[in-house]
């Protein structure tokens, strides 16, 4: 699926992905200090293009470039396996600081649950991916289970619902309003 | 402006890590609990405690609690 808009915020927006950010999502993919704990991408920017095109045109996930305010691609973010009134988000890679990190958070969060009027999301973690366990509590998740994947490394599964998330993203908000634009 | 109260101001922001855990010599982006939101949360901190705008250059650039300590002072 493709959002036509640009979700704006004080310090980064987001849009949707294009053919022309393939070399962009490959580069940041394949960056084992930015996108360590997600697969990475062995397909050239033709594939990558074509891969796009075919996202572009499905009907269960949207797939976002971060941007700054002077329209540098920092990064990406994506909600996928939408069904019904759930979801995955996931191809979160970023060279941001933590302010647009944070603020790209709730302007994809607030998307999902306010304009796709998704219930919650399903969220899973490798256990050993302390920092980013910690930001998902921070945006309201709540762990259900420990598993294992395909290669025996275990991971953490869990929610986050819209009324946690309303509840814990207030103090991000004020934050955020907090900052000044340098 | 004192160390001592910089660590304890800074320990307050993380709500599982003992407070123990945070030292001036704690490089805290190695923190298990250390995420963009606590960092966030820091800023702000020293914003409301300090009257100082950190920039996110500025957290990434701190090692320890003491580099914050140093770069905050520097600013006032």
């Amino acid at each position: 699926m493709v959002y036509n808009g640009i979700l704006e915020g004080k310090f980064v927006n987001l849009r949707s992905v294009k053919e022309e950010d393939s070399a962009f999502i490959l580069e940041i993919r394949n960056n084992p200090e930015i996108s360590r704990y997600i697969p990475q991408l062995n397909v050239n920017v033709e594939q990558q293009c074509a891969w796009i095109r075919k996202q572009r045109a499905d009907n269960d996930s949207l797939y976002f470039i971060i941007e700054d305010k002077s329209k540098q691609r920092i990064g990406t973010v994506s909600v996928y396996n939408i069904i019904q009134n759930h979801a995955e988000v996931g191809r979160s890679c970023s060279i941001g600081d933590s302010i647009q990190n944070s603020e790209t958070g709730i302007l994809h969060d607030d998307f999902i649950f306010n304009v796709l009027c998704l219930d919650y999301l399903d969220v899973w973690v490798y256990k050993d991916n302390t920092h980013v366990l910690s930001l998902n509590k921070g945006f309201g998740c709540e762990w259900d289970g420990e598993a294992l994947d395909k290669d025996g490394i275990p991971y953490l599964y869990g929610k986050i619902t819209k009324q946690n998330y309303l509840l814990k993203s207030q103090k991000i908000r004020n934050n955020i309003n907090k900052i000044k634009i340098h | 402006m004192e160390l001592n109260e910089f660590i304890k101001n800074v320990a307050d922001q993380f709500d599982e890590t003992d407070a123990s855990e945070i030292t001036a010599t704690t490089a805290f982006h190695n923190l298990d609990e250390y995420s963009s939101l606590i960092a966030l949360s820091i800023m702000s901190m020293v914003d409301d405690e300090y009257d100082v705008q950190l920039k996110g250059d500025d957290m990434r650039g701190a090692v320890t609690v003491e580099d914050l300590f140093n770069i905050v002072k520097s600013k006032i």
